[in-house]
Order: structure tokens, then C-alpha cells, then sequence
């Protein structure tokens, strides 16, 4: 079973596709209101890689980013399953809770 | 200048990226090099959840220190005695041997094993070896030696270590050799009466001996098994 920020990293790297890397995942994870250090964010990368959820490999080098790759992320099939059984999980756990049927 | 020290922590291939990201996101350099600092702790506390570095840190490096710092004493002892009088060490020419192959083999396994076994982590068997050296010195009171002659195991080691990080194979011939010297050397050394002013239990001493010699032996083996299958 996925943690909460294992399961807000893969959703988000699923949302940006063939885009998923650490700046723009980190953007969009703090866009949602939730801070995500460098840290946190490469080490749960590593976890889940090893775990083989995500696939990571280094991509190309833009001048925004002064001549650096990136590494780029993408959810893998197994990603995929453990992030819907954390979704089904979370749904079947919330139903009939009063904050979610505000 | 700040940042690029502080992410010297990082691997190579994760500091291109960790510096690319952060480029990206303009952050600002104080908040960068919190990020970064909070990254490499990270990863350097992940590093011992590891045996190794605990193995050849406190396992090896700490106990192994003192034990070679007494080692390279008793031979600067003996060498100086006879120098000065000409009188053979009680045991003769066999036990100065048998000192010099304990020194020599076993400080130069022991640096083979930390550098192949914790190349991330060698600054802390560092440390752990500079520990005991300098409480050793800051105590030495002997007029006919100087405190130098502690520390001659560190050339060995230093060499030991510097084979080990290139990941170097040994021999399984050499290994073996290795071993069997060690272990004929130690049993020479521990089980007469060569010891001055350490004596540590004899058991405590095997193993600590035994384990570096050991490692080289299964290393060596394993290599040599992976070239038969290739």
C-alpha cells in the first residue's frame, strides 16, 4: 500500500506524462498547496523506483536550467495499479464521512 | 560558490540535477543550499542502514586502529633495539618477521575491505581512525621513540584503501596467501608472549583479524567465479 505523498508523487508524474520531471512534479505538488522539499521528493522517487513503480532516466539539458539535465519520471504499470488501490482504498474509507459528503 | 560546495554531498549525476531544478525554480541561494543540505543528509543517513559502513567503521576501523597502532609500536620498539644494542626481540628474527607481516598484511587488508565495502562513507572510518590516533599520541610519553612510530600501519592502510575504492580483483592465489599469513602471523603474535603493554582477549583479536582476510577470500572467490561463468 502506497503513503499519501508516495500516492500524490506518481498522480502527479501521471498527470504530466511525458513532462514528469523533479522541478515540474515539485511545481505541481506545492501548487497543491503541499510542500515537497528536494529531499523528500528524490528520495520517495528512489523508493518507489526501487520499488518499481516509477521509472526514472536522465533527459535533456535546457538553458533554463543552466545547461542541466533533468531526470525524467514516468509512472510505471505497476504505478499505475498501486495508485488505483490507494484511490479505491481512500474512496471506500470515506464513504459516509461527514467531510466527504459536504 | 556556497551551493556548489554544499552539493558536493550529492552524487555526480543527482547534483546535475538537484543544481537544474533549482536553476529552474530561481530559488534563492539560502533557500537552495537548505535544500540541498536537506538532500544529502538524507541520502548520507540512508547510507547506514546499511551493515557496511557500520561493519568497517566501528567493526573494523576503531577496534582495528588501536590494535595496529600497538602492532607498529612493538616493532619500532624491537627495531630500535636492535639498532641501539644489536640484541634480537625475545622471540629472534622469526617474531620481528612475523610482526612486520601481521603489520603490513593486515593494515593493508583492513584499507582494502573499508574502501571497497564504504566508499561513501569513508570519511567516517576516517575519522574513526583518526580518533584513536590522536588520544594515542596525545599520550605518548616514550623518550627512545618517537610518536611517529604509532602510525606507520596508516601507509599499508592508506594504499589498502586506495585499491579497494578502484575496486581492484585480487587473485584467488593471493587472497589465500594473504589469509594464511595473517592467520599464522596472528597466532604467532596473540598466543606468545610478544605483548607489552596491551594485551587484549585473545578471541576479540581473531575475529577482528580474521573477518578483513576472510572477505578477501570469499571477494576473490566470487570473482573468479563470475570470469569461469562469463
Amino acid at each position: 500500500m502506497l503513503g499519501e505523498f508516495e500516492y500524490l508523487l506518481i498522480s502527479v508524474a501521471a498527470r504530466l506524462g511525458d513532462d514528469a520531471y523533479g522541478a515540474a512534479i515539485r511545481e505541481q505538488v506545492e501548487a497543491m498547496g503541499r510542500t515537497c522539499s528536494i529531499g523528500a521528493l528524490y528520495t520517495t522517487v528512489d523508493r518507489l523506483e526501487k520499488k518499481g513503480l516509477l521509472e526514472t532516466w536522465m533527459g535533456e539539458a535546457t538553458a533554463q536550467r543552466g545547461g542541466r539535465a533533468k531526470r525524467m519520471v514516468r509512472v510505471t504499470k505497476q504505478g499505475a495499479a498501486a495508485a488505483q488501490e490507494f484511490y479505491n482504498s481512500v474512496m471506500r474509507a470515506s464513504q459516509g464521512v461527514s467531510w466527504a459528503t459536504k | 560558490m556556497l551551493l556548489n560546495l554544499t552539493a558536493r554531498m550529492l552524487e555526480p549525476r543527482e547534483r546535475e540535477v538537484v543544481l537544474g531544478d533549482l536553476a529552474e525554480a530561481q530559488t534563492g541561494l539560502l533557500q537552495s543550499v537548505s535544500q540541498v543540505l536537506d538532500l544529502g543528509i538524507r541520502r548520507h543517513a540512508a547510507l547506514w542502514a546499511d551493515w557496511r559502513p557500520w561493519m568497517t567503521g566501528p567493526g573494523l576501523t576503531l577496534p582495528g586502529s588501536f590494535l595496529l597502532m600497538g602492532v607498529s609500536l612493538s616493532l619500532s620498539q624491537a627495531c630500535v633495539q636492535v639498532a641501539d644494542s644489536g640484541a634480537m626481540p625475545a622471540g629472534g628474527l622469526t617474531w620481528l618477521f612475523t610482526q612486520l607481516c601481521l603489520l603490513l598484511g593486515w593494515s593493508w587488508t583492513s584499507g582494502f575491505v573499508v574502501g571497497s565495502l564504504s566508499r561513501r562513507t569513508l570519511w567516517a572510518s576516517i575519522a574513526l581512525c583518526c580518533w584513536p590516533c590522536f588520544v594515542c599520541l596525545s599520550k605518548f610519553h616514550l623518550e627512545s621513540l618517537s610518536p611517529v612510530c604509532l602510525l606507520w600501519f596508516l601507509i599499508p592502510a592508506g594504499l589498502g584503501v586506495r585499491q579497494g575504492m578502484r575496486g581492484n580483483r585480487i587473485s584467488r592465489a593471493v587472497a589465500f596467501g594473504i589469509a594464511f599469513a595473517l592467520t599464522l602471523a596472528m597466532v604467532g603474535t596473540w598466543h606468545g608472549n610478544a605483548q607489552r603493554w596491551w594485551s587484549p582477549p585473545w578471541w576479540l583479536v581473531d575475529a577482528l583479524m580474521s573477518w578483513p582476510a576472510l572477505y578477501l577470500v570469499g571477494r576473490a572467490m566470487k570473482s573468479s567465479q563470475r570470469r569461469s561463468v562469463c
